[in-house]
């Protein structure tokens, strides 16, 4: 435990002191839910499906973005030996960068999520909660694969895009559970449809959980 | 696993694969504790992977390695508990301050009365008046001595060093190698790999040359001398070239 707080402590402080990760993600994620709205505009027809779709959208980009930099900092600095040199099981270290990166994730979402609303003139959710629930579980499923894929992409030369084409096709059930529930949340359904999705995106999350911590120490390891 | 050992490091037939590429090829080596071994060998030869196997940063492909009588393969996390490594590239967060990676660092290594022991590395490795600066903007000797204050933080009873004088000036190098004598006479048990016989032989109990992943020759440092080694050493080199 005392590895996980500490590289927590770290990240977050590092972050604050820079606030470059949660900016950058912010912005970028910024300008796709700006442009989709103005490509798409308000589909009477279908408006909670498509503003769910380009909300979840604007999160994988933006994530994507934040977990090459996360790790890519522990790179630069050559610190990732440093780290794995700790007296300690290896899985303290992952669980911390992925919570570390959780963390990043959601704060950029408390501006996606609202601004969503306002861009695809949706009512505000009549469960608001739920939708953070979905909210977290999706981007813990997202980090969660994420983190250790960003470990072992930042390893090699093409790290700039091998991270996105290994991690976009695994996060297929994730994204799709993410969006359907997201979007039946939006469109004031009762929570019993929404709870199957709910399910399953626990489900993937912890099944992901379970197989990186496993991988993470043969990943890092030369 | 014990940690009775009196050797502080052994390893025995070691061997390294990176794909068909071998980087090690049956090392064997003792370090009784409290002793320190200067490792000498031109680049490729293997040091660098054989301090990753040692540290657990590098999983053998084969051969056994042991640090305090712990296995590196089975037994990762005791090993790490017995050892402090310096590496010729730094090891520290550019974006954090010298205070703030000494302190990372010492929670991460479960150091106790962290503050006290941060104060006493920065006084001692003279960085104290730099302390609340970035480690980024620090020169080259002075981030080594902020990764020499890093390693010794959890006062490991093992240091791995891997071509630490790299990149110090004068005074750096003067403050690291008092520092080493003075861990040497502590009792501490130091293996360090470098470029540089005369820094080697001074602080070393025995002198060891690594060539294409082979323990090529050892000799104690008593019996020996520091021309006489560079001269076998030189001819080991010239053989290998042929």
């Amino acid at each position: 435990m005392r590895v996980f707080w500490a590289i927590l402590w770290k990240d977050v402080r590092q972050e604050w002191r820079r606030r470059e990760l949660v900016v950058v993600m912010a912005v970028f994620s910024l300008v796709v839910l700006v442009m989709f709205s103005f490509a798409l505009g308000i589909r009477p027809d279908r408006p909670t499906e498509v503003a769910a779709a380009v909300m979840w959208i604007a999160i994988t980009f933006a994530g994507t973005l934040g977990l090459n930099r996360s790790l890519a900092l522990e790179r630069d600095d050559q610190c990732l030996r440093a780290l794995l040199l700790s007296p300690a099981d290896r899985s303290w270290i992952y669980l911390a960068k992925t919570v570390g990166n959780l963390l990043f994730l959601l704060i950029v979402e408390a501006v996606i999520v609202p601004l969503t609303f306002v861009l695809f003139n949706l009512d505000v959710p009549e469960h608001p909660g739920w939708v953070g629930f979905v909210c977290f579980l999706g981007s813990f499923g997202f980090v969660s694969v994420g983190t250790l894929l960003a470990g072992m992409a930042t390893a090699t030369r093409m790290r700039d895009w091998l991270l996105p084409l290994l991690l976009f096709p695994i996060q297929v059930p994730v994204l799709i559970s993410a969006v359907r529930a997201t979007a039946l949340l939006l469109a004031a359904r009762p929570l019993e449809d929404v709870s199957l999705w709910l399910a399953l995106l626990g489900a993937f999350d912890l099944v992901f959980l379970a197989l990186c911590i496993i991988a993470f120490e043969h990943v890092v390891e030369e | 696993m014990s940690n009775s050992s009196s050797l502080a490091i052994e390893t025995e037939n070691l061997t390294k694969r990176y794909g068909v590429v071998p980087a090690l090829r049956g090392v064997t080596l003792s370090v009784p504790t409290g002793t320190c071994v200067a490792m000498f060998g031109p680049n490729g030869a293997g040091k660098t992977t054989l301090i990753g196997v040692l540290s657990t940063l590098v999983r053998p492909s084969g051969g056994t390695a042991r640090i305090a009588g712990y296995d590196v393969v089975r037994d990762g996390v005791n090993v790490r508990k017995h050892l402090g490594v310096i590496s010729h590239q730094p090891w520290v967060y550019d974006r954090l301050t010298v205070h703030d990676n000494l302190a990372f660092f010492a929670r991460l290594y479960g150091v106790r009365d962290r503050e006290r022991r941060i104060r006493a590395l920065l006084e001692e490795l003279d960085l104290a008046a730099w302390s609340e600066q970035d480690a980024g903007t620090l020169s080259r000797g002075m981030r080594q001595r902020l990764t020499i204050a890093r390693a010794l933080l959890p006062d490991p009873p093992v240091l791995l060093l891997d071509e630490p004088f790299t990149g110090l000036d004068r005074h750096s190098a003067r403050i690291f190698a008092d520092r080493l004598a003075s861990l040497r006479k502590q009792g501490r048990t130091i293996l360090l790999v470098t470029h540089h016989i005369d820094e080697g032989w001074a602080l070393a109990d025995r002198a060891v040359v690594l060539l294409r992943g082979r323990v090529a020759h050892e000799t104690d440092v008593a019996a020996d001398a520091a021309s006489s080694f560079a001269a076998t050493f030189d001819a080991l080199i010239a053989e290998e070239e042929v």
